[in-house]
């Protein structure tokens, strides 16, 4: 298979040796039971397991997850506050003390249970 | 490959018919034995299907020099594990040859006779010359399998060559060497 001039008489053994007899049945037929093996080894190699529904789909995703923090976030803010913001602020303004999340699905809980971290079922 | 990967049967079969004769006859020039060279060019395939799922997208441009670096590595283990003094099982006495076409049997001699002197070569002149003059890779590509410079390749051919030739040409008549 060399393309170099031939000076030193060598191309004629590199042809013989290239018209050497290829791989025996036996052979191919070895390898091909390994790449066969292989394959089925990969195939049954365990699929990554999918996700399973944690806390954040229990919560309610995270619209509600967020919400219920801003909420805890707001209800720490309470508590440090004078009282008396607490009790005038509760029933309307909570809403407002969220600002950018829905309020409406917090418009029933109980402050106290915000405050004291109650969990949500 | 990446049909062999993902478990396509019939890509096993396209990659072992392009692939298997050149770790054979590699492995066979290196080792001068058959039954090594098979061993050899079995344990590549193997190792090239195992690396095969690694590959996908991000694999070697071209599998076939992965798989003459792979053979290299592994025939040189081969010959570290036994004495340069073993016989050639793989040279069939010429005047054993049973009767067959003339073209044949002034193959197969000469394929002894090559086989024979490439066992006198250091082992990484005969991997150059059997890569360069048997498998047809260039020279950046037989420096990439060898891990060596393009140079250094240049300069293990050409002495391999040439050792080659001192052994070899001296044999010409005697082994029907009439061109």
């Amino acid at each position: 298979m060399t393309s170099e001039k031939d000076t030193d008489g060598l191309a004629a053994f590199f042809d013989a040796a290239n018209r050497d007899a290829g791989p025996g049945d036996d052979l191919m037929a070895r390898v091909l039971a390994d790449a066969a093996a292989v394959q089925a080894e990969a195939a049954r190699a365990p699929m990554p397991e999918p996700a399973r529904p944690g806390l954040l789909q229990t919560l309610g995703g995270w619209i509600t997850v967020s919400g219920l923090a801003a909420a805890c976030a707001a209800g720490v803010a309470i508590g440090v506050s004078l009282p008396s913001a607490v009790s005038a602020g509760f029933d309307g303004s909570l809403g407002a003390i969220l600002t950018g999340q829905e309020a409406v699905g917090f418009a029933g809980f109980d402050a106290v249970s915000f405050v004291d971290g109650g969990v949500i079922e | 490959m990446v049909l062999f990967a993902n478990g396509e049967a019939g890509a096993a079969r396209v990659l072992t018919a392009r692939l298997l004769p050149r770790a054979l006859r590699h492995a066979t020039r290196v080792l001068g034995n058959a039954s090594e060279a098979e061993d050899v060019a079995q344990e590549a395939m193997l190792r090239l299907w195992r690396a095969a799922s690694d590959w996908q997208a991000d694999g070697p441009a071209r599998p076939a020099t992965w798989l003459y670096k792979v053979t290299a590595n592994l025939a040189v283990d081969r010959l570290r594990l036994r004495k340069r003094s073993v016989p050639l099982e793989a040279a069939p006495e010429p005047e054993d040859e049973t009767p067959g076409p003339a073209a044949a049997m002034d193959d197969a001699t000469r394929r002894a006779a090559l086989d024979a002197a490439l066992q006198t070569l250091p082992e990484r002149q005969r991997q150059a010359v059997v890569l360069r003059h048997l498998e047809g890779l260039s020279n950046p590509d037989i420096a990439a399998v060898l891990d060596i410079s393009v140079e250094a390749v240049e300069s293990l051919t050409s002495r391999g060559r040439r050792a080659l030739a001192a052994v070899l040409v001296g044999q010409k008549e005697a082994l029907g060497y009439d061109e």
